[in-house]
């Protein structure tokens, strides 16, 4: 009655295993199955074999030899490279091998001999080392997200733990308290391993609706400065057909100023003509959508705030740089610009954009001059002692995006201007 | 001596550059000498007949063909990968393909002489306005390369190998002495055993150096900062 018991526990438990090594795989192999029939097979033939073997021998070196086989097997149905695959079916080895030791060290069965027949039957602990495997993943798959994407919360991390010991938990006293059925400790095993595969699916879930919903405030924040630029490229029209109306008056005075051999009057006439051509509200117009939006919505009051603008912008349409980042970086670096400049005496306000792509690098400029103190903290730039507070934040927010694309940024604050420069390799 | 090619079908607009181009190197004290073009198919006879030149300033849009047709002439035809290309422009989009050309900077029309003063003095921020010749021993002998020739040294304990476009050449020499010598001439070291030529760069990378004859020099990982850096004050100035 007792080994039956044992064995099905066994044979479920040896189910579950299967979740597990799916998981391993698709965090190890990034879900690159190249043929679902096959790698279905490998599964099930590998939870076929290692129960048989179990059952009819129970030596643990065997048992793990067929494991050893088969994951690797199982690696063969993914996409990879054979180094690769070596190493990642010893690391799962590995991960599932720790639990079962350190829960039979616990349980008192370490020096279990692994060439005769296994006397390990001991149902909490076989469940407990494959509760632990589970948690393994869990833990694993949330740092692989937190290191690709964006930081994993706190909220995830814990549920990850505590949704598998607490029904672990909840289970070791279920079995140990009553002295229940063989069919009933059956049953709350499946509803354990039930509870927590389900909630692996929801976390999944979870997960993929928050990549895609911060990709979609990307959108939102694209279509924003899309709308702008568009706003922004009509009000220019507009302003470019009164230039145009105002161009051809001076013109006709021009002509006339030359047919009456007033030269010097001419020449006056004219260097007044190309600084008009040169005050402009569109300050980038280099055809890459965010550059230019982020710029000339960001400048768009500049003309009025009497800050002279000097840009150097020279950037394909395209980038090999995420939207988030740039906006994070260029919105952020004009921001504090702008901000600072606010404080300086109007005849004083100047400020040098400058954004060029060159030979895989993405190099940035921004220079304004600024009044007050630059407040330090460590070494950091916190605040300028006029708007606490303010350049600090930014200033981190620029920081971490340049880390991601390992390259570098340099602040510059003597000589009363205020300088970014930044590098990034794209 | 700055060899300067401009190339502009509009004679105002060349002769306006040309002025002040002279005047900024008045400012800088370079030492140059100015060859005005006003047909790209006249540059590109000039090129194909054997005339070589630091820097070209090319007009995008030429009535004869384009900035890219001469581009790919001084790349692809002649071969010359050393020479700095500036692009001149009343456009400020950019064509994808220029930038596959590694153009040293764009300039907009109308001309500003802050910017094209900028631009030389960033020229000379890297390169310098020395061209040397580069003399090394080998043997008995005394051999001279030309600078803007090498694409990098590499070192194998004390025999350094020169190696261009078209050769390599040995000889033996300390690393240190040859970067200290080099530095002010466009020469960047991002490995103990490199010195490498800033203007024969296809492309940068965080971890390495993608040469124009596709040779990837590692950048060491305690020289990683320290090459970007230098990057950025090569590209902006400053410190």
């Amino acid at each position: 009655m007792e080994t039956t018991t044992y064995n099905m526990i066994y044979l479920l438990s040896n189910f579950f295993t299967i979740f597990i090594i799916q998981r391993f795989m698709w965090l190890f192999f990034s879900n690159s199955e190249q043929n679902k029939l096959l790698t279905n097979v490998a599964y099930t033939l590998y939870f076929i074999v290692t129960s048989l073997v179990y059952i009819l021998f129970a030596v643990p070196l065997i048992t793990l030899a067929l494991n050893c086989v088969f994951i690797f097997i199982i690696s063969l149905m993914y996409g990879s490279t054979m180094k690769k695959r070596m190493m990642y079916s010893t690391y799962i080895i590995v991960f599932m091998l720790f639990p079962e030791l350190i829960v039979g060290a616990v349980t008192g069965y370490l020096h279990f001999s692994f060439f005769v027949d296994g006397c390990y039957s001991n149902i909490i602990g076989i469940i407990v080392s494959k509760i632990m495997m589970f948690s393994e993943v869990l833990l694993l798959q949330n740092y692989k997200t937190s290191r690709e994407q964006q930081d994993v919360s706190w909220n995830v991390w814990i549920s990850s733990i505590l949704i598998p010991i607490t029904t672990l938990s909840y289970e070791i006293m279920l079995v140990r308290d009553n002295d229940l059925s063989q069919y009933k400790i059956i049953l709350s095993v499946i509803i354990l391993f039930v509870i927590n595969i389900s909630a692996f699916y929801l976390y999944d879930s979870l997960s993929k609706s928050y990549v895609r919903q911060s990709k979609l405030s990307i959108l939102e924040t694209e279509n924003t400065l899309y709308s702008k630029q568009c706003e922004i490229m009509q009000s220019s029209t507009k302003e470019l057909q009164e230039f145009r109306h105002d161009m051809n008056n001076q013109f006709i005075v021009l002509s006339q100023l030359i047919r009456t051999d007033q030269y010097e009057e001419a020449e006056k006439q004219l260097s007044h003509l190309t600084a008009l051509t040169k005050s402009k509200i569109i300050y980038s117009t280099s055809g890459n959508i965010i550059v230019d939006g982020l710029i000339n919505y960001k400048l768009q009051n500049a003309l009025n705030d009497k800050i002279k603008v000097k840009t150097e912008i020279a950037v394909p349409a395209e980038m090999n740089i995420e939207t988030t980042d740039l906006v994070a970086i260029l919105g952020n670096l004009l921001d504090n610009a702008l901000n600072a400049l606010s404080d300086v005496p109007e005849d004083r306000r100047n400020i040098t954009i400058k954004a060029v792509f060159s030979q895989g690098r993405l190099i940035i400029r921004t220079s304004n001059p600024y009044v007050g103190n630059v407040v330090c903290n460590n070494g950091k730039i916190v605040s300028s002692d006029h708007s606490p507070g303010h350049h600090g934040y930014g200033l981190n927010n620029i920081e971490k995006a340049v880390k991601k694309y390992k390259g570098c940024m340099n602040i510059d604050y003597t000589g009363n201007y205020f300088t970014v420069d930044i590098l990034l390799y794209i | 001596m700055l060899r300067i090619a401009l190339c502009d079908d509009e004679d105002a607009v060349c002769s306006e550059l040309e002025s002040f181009i002279m005047q900024a190197c008045r400012e800088l004290h370079i030492e140059t000498e100015i060859d005005v073009f006003s047909s790209g198919s006249n540059l590109k006879k000039h090129l194909i007949s054997g005339s070589v030149y630091n820097i070209f300033f090319l007009d995008i849009e030429l009535n004869d063909g384009s900035g890219i047709m001469i581009s790919d002439c001084i790349r692809n035809e002649v071969n010359d990968e050393s020479a700095q290309i500036i692009y001149v422009s009343g456009k400020t989009e950019y064509d994808r393909q220029l930038f596959a050309f590694r153009p040293f900077s764009f300039i907009e029309k109308p001309f500003d002489a802050d910017v094209i003063r900028t631009t030389l003095e960033k020229y000379m921020r890297i390169y310098g306005d020395k061209n040397d010749l580069f003399h090394y021993k080998y043997g008995h002998d005394t051999y001279w390369v030309n600078l803007s020739s090498i694409l990098y040294f590499k070192s194998n304990r004390k025999l350094i190998s020169i190696i261009s476009l078209s050769s390599k050449e040995e000889f033996y020499g300390t690393m240190s002495s040859l970067s200290e010598q080099l530095s002010t001439q466009g020469f960047i070291s991002p490995h103990k055993s490199y010195l490498v030529n800033y203007r024969f760069i296809k492309a940068f990378q965080a971890y390495a150096i993608i040469m124009v004859n596709g040779d990837i020099i590692p950048i060491a990982k305690g020289k990683r900062d320290e090459i970007s850096k230098l990057q950025l004050r090569f590209e902006n100035g400053g410190h």
